[in-house]
């Protein structure tokens, strides 16, 4: 029988503490992943990383749906971003309407010239409602239930907030794509 | 259908949610609209680079997360194990766990004083007072114990019983 997450979750809320290592060890990137993205910022990304495993180890009684467990742990990741991003707001004083991007510490806003990077910087400057929907679904390759299930919203809103994502990535890189693809 | 709705159906096309019948009907509008193809470009694109886009995970992470879970839970395991059995169990100091064995030392050896006190009567047996210069009758049951009467002799037998007398 193949080790499956739902076993391996299972195991862990049985007590085995190898099925947690194995568990962090299949989750850890894309926790990172995402925290980066919303966060811009490495070193925080690694505290959100740290942060939200000590949870999963201490609040495992919490977690009634085993099926569930990537749900929650990303659910938990993105509420450690929210908090995090709204702390660095008001530490900075600045109006709602300053792009969460222009708070980053500089040795982040290298501007790279190479797609990959024009889209991940146009990513992180999207508002963080609409920057979440857009990692999860196009960075984590999440379904619209899923990520509905991880924001806490329905299927329709999760994609209304993609398309108003994508027409504002779209805003922003259409001269450069237009101009790179000869269009 | 304006643009704006078509845009949406194309975002929904490259998501794999659009009906066969929309298809046909978007594809026939994108031939005509630069607007709607750019945007459909778009998308495509910011997929095609986000799928690209992978970030090397910190390794010096994996040591702080375990030590804080997984490691931190087996060396207080590992502290309990290196204490002696009862140590393990009583957090008590070296003096008061000191008197507490003397004193059930003590005990015990009180006890086993009081103990050897105690009468030889075969098992099961029963003791029956004797009044001096009075007799003591004794019906015996078959299924009684053995009757013993201290400080008399048989005077009289009868059946099973026996009568003592002082």
């Amino acid at each position: 029988m193949p080790v499956t997450d739902e076993h391996c979750v299972r195991e862990f809320l049985d007590g085995d503490d190898s099925a947690f290592v194995a568990l962090y060890q299949h989750y850890k990137s894309p926790v990172f992943d995402f925290s980066v993205r919303m966060l811009g910022d490495t070193d925080e990304a690694g505290d959100i990383v740290q942060g939200v495993f000590l949870k999963v180890w201490e609040r495992r009684g919490q977690l009634r749906r085993p099926e569930r467990f990537a749900q929650w742990l990303m659910a938990m990741t993105r509420n450690d971003c929210l908090s995090a991003l709204r702390k660095r707001k008001n530490e900075a004083d600045l109006p709602d309407d300053i792009p969460d991007l222009a708070l980053t510490p500089a040795a982040d806003q290298v501007q790279r010239r190479d797609e990959i990077g024009m889209v991940c910087d146009a990513v992180g400057r999207l508002k963080p409602e609409l920057r979440e929907v857009i990692v999860l679904r196009e960075y984590h390759e999440y379904s619209y239930r899923e990520i509905g299930a991880i924001i806490g919203v329905d299927e329709d809103l999760v994609r209304s907030r993609l398309f108003s994502a994508r027409r504002k990535l779209h805003e922003m890189l259409k001269d450069v794509m237009t101009e790179r693809s000869g269009l | 259908m304006n643009c704006e709705e078509y845009q949406k159906l194309a975002a929904g096309l490259v998501d794999g949610e659009v009906a066969p019948d929309n298809q046909e009907e978007l594809f026939g509008h994108l031939g005509g609209c630069a607007g709607c193809r750019s945007f459909l470009g778009s998308v495509t694109r910011v997929r095609d680079a986000a799928r690209r886009d992978t970030r090397p995970f910190p390794r010096f992470l994996d040591e702080n997360v375990l030590s804080a879970t997984v490691y931190s839970a087996r060396n207080r395991v590992m502290h309990r194990r290196g204490r002696g059995f009862w140590a393990r169990r009583f957090e008590i100091s070296a003096p008061l766990a000191s008197a507490a064995v003397i004193a059930v030392i003590v005990i015990s050896l009180a006890a086993g004083v009081l103990l050897m006190r105690r009468d030889t009567r075969p098992e099961g047996s029963m003791a029956i007072p004797a009044v001096q210069g009075q007799p003591v009758t004794v019906i015996m049951m078959y299924s009684m114990p053995p009757v013993e009467v201290h400080g008399s002799r048989v005077a009289q037998v009868s059946g099973e019983g026996r009568m003592y007398r002082n």
